[in-house]
């Protein structure tokens, strides 16, 4: 048994540490333990994801949420978790709505063509807009539910996801990104209408953390949860689409599990 | 599956941005945003040529135009495109690499970011 995670869930005020590698029992006589304070919860072991000489140093492939992904020409940003559509049973990987162009509808890994993510789905976004994200086509066969934090730790196994109700002002945030890499802070607003350039955007979140150029479509995250993808920023903050209005949005749900 | 938008129908759908002031040199300027959208446009050359309407836009790789919409307070001088403070953002034969921004409606590409800096609304 090892403890993998280990997070502060601000609206119970509980700790919650991640356990890999125990049964449900142990989980329980360990969480027997340390009630009410602590609570304790299964997770993923880390995964040292081995990577290709090529990968290395230049973070692209195999993918994953947290890497640079282009059309090649129309926008380059960060990409976001892979979704799994509970209809169709097809399993995509995802970025921001805005970084999509009917013109360009072929997704790569970095800024060549030498690494074939897929072709465009859907994407919304444009006044109104209730997300702004989109879904593309892919067929890796990598673990589908890890998130590349930093060049020590490149892929995170992310295994379950916040909701709206549970991610209140206060509530702690990180995200990763192209430009600005890992970094935290609280949420300090929910359910806002901003302006962007692309349209009006209803239900965003912020937390206090700024973004920069191509990190839209990173992942939001909270230890090894997913709360949403990066949109945009303004000052400090950065402006993200939640996982359940992402839902609400395509009928999809982040992968959680390494098989999806 | 709500809201769900594809591109193609609304760029015929959308109103333009973008308005042009002797203020600000003809650029196509639009109002600030609350927030900016936080995609990189991939790379792409800046032209510039005064007698043209609209006098600045951008050259993708693959030679395609980009029609450029900048943030409220934007002008075109002599040294090129200037931001409210007259810093110089963009200069004939520039390549762009970190301009932040997205599509409007009409299809062109209203820029929020670009040299390190964002425009938007205090």
């Amino acid at each position: 048994m090892s403890m993998v995670t280990v997070g502060v869930d601000v609206p119970t005020s509980q700790i919650e540490v991640g356990v890999a590698g125990a049964s449900a029992s142990d989980r329980d006589a360990l969480a027997e333990v340390l009630a009410p304070d602590v609570r304790v919860v299964a997770a993923d072991p880390l995964r040292s994801v081995s990577l290709p000489s090529i990968c290395d140093g230049i973070s692209v492939c195999p993918l994953r949420a947290g890497l640079d992904v282009s059309n090649l020409g129309y926008e380059e940003c960060t990409s976001n978790d892979f979704f799994h559509d509970t209809g169709s049973g097809i399993i995509w990987t995802s970025t921001s709505g805005h970084c999509f162009s009917s013109s360009w509808p072929n997704w790569y890994e970095g800024r060549t063509t030498a690494h074939f993510i897929g072709g465009n789905v859907v994407w919304s976004f444009h006044g109104g807009m209730y997300v702004d994200a989109g879904l593309i086509y892919q067929s890796s066969t990598m673990p589908k539910n890890l998130v590349y934090v930093s060049s020590g730790q490149k892929g995170r196994a992310m295994n379950g996801y916040l909701t709206n109700s549970q991610q209140t002002s206060g509530a702690v945030a990180c995200a990763a990104g192209i430009t600005s890499g890992y970094r935290c802070n609280y949420v300090n607003g929910t359910n806002l209408t901003v302006s962007t350039t692309v349209g009006t955007w209803y239900h965003a979140w912020r937390a206090g953390f700024g973004s920069g150029s191509g990190d839209s479509g990173g992942p939001v995250f909270y230890g090894s949860r997913d709360m949403g993808m990066v949109d945009a920023t303004s000052g400090g903050n950065t402006y993200y689409s939640t996982i359940d209005w992402i839902d609400s949005e395509f009928g999809v749900y982040p992968c959680v599990t390494s098989s999806c | 599956m709500r809201h769900l938008v594809l591109l193609s129908t609304l760029l015929a759908a959308l109103s333009a941005a973008g308005c042009a002031s002797a203020s600000s040199g003809g650029l196509p300027t639009a109002p600030l945003v609350d927030a900016c959208p936080a995609g990189r446009y991939v790379a792409f050359t800046i032209a510039i040529d005064r007698s043209a309407t609209p006098p600045v836009w951008g050259v993708g790789a693959s030679g395609q135009r980009l029609v450029l919409v900048w943030p409220e307070g934007f002008a075109l001088a002599e040294a090129g495109v200037l931001d409210p403070s007259g810093r110089v953002v963009a200069r004939a034969g520039q390549v762009i690499d970190d301009a932040m921004g997205g599509t409007d409606g009409s299809g062109a590409d209203v820029i929020c970011g670009i040299g390190g800096q964002v425009y938007v609304k205090h």
